[in-house]
């Protein structure tokens, strides 16, 4: 045996694959050779050293903050696929219920101001803040910029364009895009969600699934609450199908609360994680 | 998939599963980021896809290579841009662990110093050289040395060959022996793995040549 082939016959040595034979001139040639048998202990050393370093990173403890977080990230995902599994259920029913969902025609003079700033501010089709994320990251961006939550609803049948910050009367609200799915020979049309804290009660809007439809600039605004929060929900979209898309976001409230689980699309600000 | 009574109770067993290997799932992410914020999100990261592609996962398959498999594809595809490939070991550090070898007896690491070197090289130390490693190397060592996967278990990790396991981490082990060589004496940067190094000889092909003599 050769020192070259000595050098590259290391590894099968010391994990112990030669035959006994092998072996013995392995370690012959080791006896003769000062050079070869310094360098099989400083591989040994070297295994050594390495298997302590294992030891030492198997030590490691992940921290407690990120074993919490990915047990909170856990949670939020088992609910995200509750929530879309209530989608499909709903589909499916939807015919049936949108029947029963209370719309009606409301025009007191008061609440038209927030109706009619709402239609404005859409029509005017300002620029938007962040565009082309999901659905986590719009929520994430909104964190701290208004004093409350702001969920960010799947509508059907229409996709996220992006969000702003907006205003609805005198009140700080966020501003949620959506393209609405074409079909052949109609364009998309735009739709815009308004969200916005409304604890002192001025806005007269009613809980899902009442909802009041009105007109304006020649938009539908379609206005409800969840508590302390009020959505307007700003279109072109036809009467017809504001309440096709609100009856499945109608029928998911529903079954949330007969199942007496706190409805994750449409939170209210109060409620804690 | 509307009775999700059932699949949420594997949903649970999962989730209890996946954060049992939370641990070495950071400490290997340490070694990729190098800093424990970066290595916290890529866990966080790994996780969330790992419960996303649960219909993916056999049950009863080995678990731990199959989230180290997410672990490195999430590190390769986002985090691999953030991370500053650093081949040359740093002057300070490289002078602090000099420092520890020349308080030695002099004469001792004189004579003998290939013999006593890895024998006082702390494990730190050859963390911090396995963290100045190119990643191909890296990330075998890693899962070879520190996280203890059989050669076929990284291979489907990585999803490469045997032989380019063996190969990596042959070379791998060389480039780290080097940088803790240089570590000891002192010396300066450090480059590509020495190309003259012999290859590591299969077995077979060794006996097969002893036998046509």
């Amino acid at each position: 045996m050769t020192c070259a082939e000595l050098d590259s016959l290391l590894h099968p040595y010391l994990d112990g694959e030669f035959e006994p034979h092998e072996q013995l001139n392995f370690e012959q040639h080791l006896a003769g050779c000062a050079e070869c048998a310094r360098r099989v202990h400083s591989e040994m050393a070297f295994r050594g050293l390495l298997r302590r370093t294992s030891q030492v990173a198997a030590a490691i403890r992940a921290p407690d903050s990120l074993r919490q977080s990915v047990e909170a990230g856990f949670h939020q995902e088992d609910r995200r696929a509750k929530l879309s599994s209530w989608f499909k259920l709903s589909a499916a029913a939807m015919v049936l219920f949108s029947a029963g969902a209370a719309y009606y025609y409301y025009r007191p003079a008061s609440s038209m101001v927030f109706i009619e700033d709402a239609a404005r501010r859409h029509a005017k089709a300002l620029p938007l803040e962040i565009q082309q994320v999901s659905p986590e990251n719009f929520e994430a961006w909104f964190a701290g910029k208004l004093n409350h939550r702001v969920p960010v609803p799947q509508l059907p049948n229409a996709t996220l364009a992006g969000a702003r910050l907006s205003n609805v009367h005198d009140k700080e609200a966020a501003y949620i895009a959506y393209n609405s799915v074409s079909y052949p020979g109609s364009p998309p049309r735009r739709i815009g969600l308004f969200v916005f804290d409304d604890t002192k009660g001025e806005v007269p809007a009613s809980p899902l699934p009442s909802v009041a439809l009105n007109s304006s600039h020649g938009y539908n605004v379609a206005l409800w609450r969840d508590n302390d929060i009020v959505y307007e929900l700003v279109t072109d979209l036809t009467e017809a199908d504001i309440r096709q898309m609100l009856s499945t976001a109608t029928l998911e409230a529903e079954a949330k609360s007969r199942t007496g689980q706190p409805n994750s699309l449409i939170r209210p600000a109060s409620v804690q994680r | 998939m509307l009775d999700f009574r059932r699949s949420n109770h594997s949903k649970k067993e999962f989730e209890a599963l996946a954060l049992s290997h939370l641990d070495p799932l950071y400490s290997a992410a340490l070694r990729l980021t190098k800093n424990d914020r970066d290595a916290e999100d890529l866990v966080q990261d790994t996780c969330m896809r790992a419960f996303r592609f649960f219909d993916k996962f056999e049950r009863g398959t080995n678990m731990k290579a199959w989230l180290f498999k997410i672990l490195t594809n999430t590190f390769i595809n986002r985090y691999r841009r953030k991370v500053k490939e650093r081949n040359v070991v740093e002057g300070s550090e490289r002078d602090a662990v000099h420092e520890r070898f020349i308080s030695r007896d002099a004469t001792d690491f004189a004579a003998n110093p290939e013999q006593y070197l890895f024998d006082r090289l702390l494990s730190d130390d050859v963390l911090r050289a396995i963290d100045g490693l190119p990643i191909d190397f890296r990330l075998v060592v890693i899962l070879a040395d520190l996280q203890e996967f059989s050669y076929k278990e990284i291979a489907e990790i990585l999803d490469c060959p045997v032989g380019t396991v063996m190969s990596r981490l042959f070379r791998g082990r060389k480039l780290l022996q080097k940088t803790l060589r240089e570590y000891a004496l002192g010396q300066g940067v450090l480059n590509d793995v020495d190309e003259a190094a012999p290859e590591p000889t299969d077995l077979n092909k060794y006996r097969n040549r002893k036998k046509t003599g």
